[in-house]
């Protein structure tokens, strides 16, 4: 049905301006602010100039990626993995439902407190583990050096969602069709050519769906650095997030810090735009 | 007798068991181990009565710090702002779901644009407004905060399940001449609940969990829980004990939550997914 105007006012427009008047307007707020100094007098691009030399925001540009791309990679190719494993049980199918809800409701800051004590370096059982089995000879830091410290957090972030996407893979897998399966064991294929040539590639929208929202997630990254490490050692596993958090309400430059984040909106933006666009031309090409 | 891989699929779910619940047991652990017990090396796999336990660490993250009234602000806030995003993000995803009209598509486009900005980007200007407002620490402005701010997701997140209900039903209630807003109100939701409850359940777990927000707008009185556990970790010492009794007790919340609420969230969250593919 058509809708009439007064409708729209009333279920879209008025709803959805409470989201404009405490959120957008605050953003082009900020984008206003990015071009004066602390005094509130106009300075034209002076904060974006600065923000070219500024090594620790590109730095945590990069770490903030990495994290990304590697939590995405992961998490969906662990999370197809445990999924399919799921789906092809005959029993237990319910209660390993029930329990991988159980991560996703801890929130993100007390997984960073949990591991805080997991991978203490004198008294942690990673370092226990590691020692025992001989994989290393002296206990590491792993929270006290910078690429402990990126592995740590990459780690943990895995351990996390891993359980959410091999959800949505063991539903997506409950989707296909038990007759394909059937015409293909008629046919004579192994299970591993089975995976190959059926379930791999009708899971791919699956896959590109758990992979670019971890990715678009990952992205945000902030309540887990900020337990975890706090951004440490020195500035090593910053993500723009917290590298932005830092400089304007630590440091109190809040004007530098929304050209900071206005930089850092426009990157995702960009990306985030172009690369869903080809994924989705992609998924939608079978 | 039983085939080899049955037995193997058997071990690796039991594996797959204990690798999810091991970090929620391990942190139970260490908030029932004495102080001594949790900076021993090889690390205590368990309490054992009646030298290796205490719940000392409960008591001492309750006194010490102000962990009940963050937890009762926690949760009083959260819910009244989820409320508030159900009652603001149900009617946009109807009309853009059931309803005809110029732009629907682009509107569409534009709430999921939305969704690609950080929230770093917004909170550093709301942090300015509310300061001039004097409303920094209060209990309205995080309600409001997360309230408002889900707007955009959650509308996004309702469109499948509203596509999905049948078109007749509202037809039918249209030749009842219910308008609108009653068709969404007294036929749309009390049929959906199931969905609807679990869409206000999200909406409670990520708002309660974020931290973003709760750091930067709260200071005493409006202080949650969040950011009150992390306060727990010295710079030079680490009560693991306390840090982990804060933990569980920051997670209690949640965990009541979605067990009791469990039937909806599987049932929910599953059809949500099955509805999006």
């Amino acid at each position: 049905m058509r809708a009439a105007p007064k409708i729209l006012l009333f279920m879209l427009i008025i709803p959805f301006s409470f989201f404009v008047v405490s959120h957008l307007i605050p953003l082009f707020y900020g984008v206003y602010l990015s071009f004066t100094n602390r005094e509130g007098q106009f300075i034209g691009l002076g904060n974006y100039i600065r923000l070219i030399d500024d090594y620790r925001f590109w730095g945590s540009i990069r770490f903030t990626f990495l994290y990304a791309i590697a939590s995405a990679l992961l998490n969906t190719f662990l999370g197809l993995l445990i999924g399919v494993f799921i789906s092809s049980l005959k029993r237990g199918q319910g209660i390993l439902k029930a329990t991988f809800l159980i991560p996703w409701i801890i929130p993100m800051a007390i997984w960073g407190l949990e591991f805080r004590i997991i991978f203490s370096r004198d008294f942690g059982l990673l370092n226990y583990f590691l020692l025992s089995l001989g994989l290393i000879k002296e206990p590491i830091a792993w929270l006290g050096e910078a690429i402990p410290a990126k592995l740590s957090i990459i780690l943990v972030a895995v351990y996390r969602y891993v359980w959410y996407s091999a959800l949505l893979f063991l539903v997506s897998c409950q989707n296909i069709p038990r007759d394909l399966y059937e015409a293909a064991e008629i046919d004579g294929a192994t299970s591993f050519n089975m995976f190959l040539h059926i379930t791999l590639p009708l899971l791919r929208r699956t896959m590109l769906f758990v992979g670019s929202m971890i990715f678009l997630g990952a992205l945000q990254a902030f309540d887990l650095i900020y337990a975890l490490t706090y951004g440490g050692p020195g500035y090593a596993t910053h993500t723009a997030a917290l590298y932005i958090f830092r400089r304007s309400l630590h440091y109190g430059e809040f004007e530098y810090g929304t050209a900071v984040s206005t930089v850092w909106a426009l990157i995702i933006f960009c990306i985030v735009g172009t690369s869903f666009a080809l994924l989705w031309k992609l998924a939608e090409r079978r | 007798m039983p085939r080899a891989i049955d037995v193997v699929k058997a071990f690796l779910t039991a594996l797959l068991l204990v690798i999810v619940l091991f970090p929620l047991y391990w942190t139970l652990n260490y908030s029932f181990l004495p102080e001594k017990d949790t900076v021993t090396y090889p690390p205590n796999f368990y309490p054992r009565w009646p030298d290796h336990f205490t719940i000392d660490h409960y008591i001492e993250v309750v006194t010490k710090y102000p962990m009940l009234r963050a937890i009762f602000n926690s949760v009083v806030i959260i819910v009244a702002a989820s409320i508030v995003t159900l009652m603001l993000s149900l009617p946009p995803a109807y009309v853009l779901s059931k309803l005809d009209f110029k732009l629907r598509d682009s509107i569409y486009y534009f709430i999921m644009a939305l969704l690609a900005i950080p929230w770093v980007s917004y909170v550093i200007p709301i942090y300015r407004i509310a300061r001039s407002l004097g409303l920094i620490d209060t209990h309205i402005l995080l309600i409001m905060l997360y309230g408002f701010s889900g707007i955009p997701q959650f509308t996004w997140l309702a469109v499948p399940f509203l596509r999905s209900f049948p078109d007749d039903l509202i037809d039918v209630s249209r030749t009842f001449g219910l308008s609108e807003i009653k068709i969404l109100f007294l036929i749309v939701i009390p049929i959906m609940r199931n969905a609807f409850i679990a869409l206000f359940i999200l909406r409670f777990v990520w708002a309660y969990s974020d931290l973003l927000y709760q750091l930067v707008f709260t200071v005493e009185q409006a202080k949650t829980a969040i950011p009150t556990v992390l306060e727990i970790p010295g710079r030079f010492v680490m009560p693991y004990g306390n840090m982990a009794s804060g933990g569980i007790l920051v997670v209690l919340p949640l965990l009541i939550l979605t067990i009791s609420a469990h039937k909806y969230l599987v049932s929910g969250i599953t059809e949500g997914m099955r509805i999006t593919y």
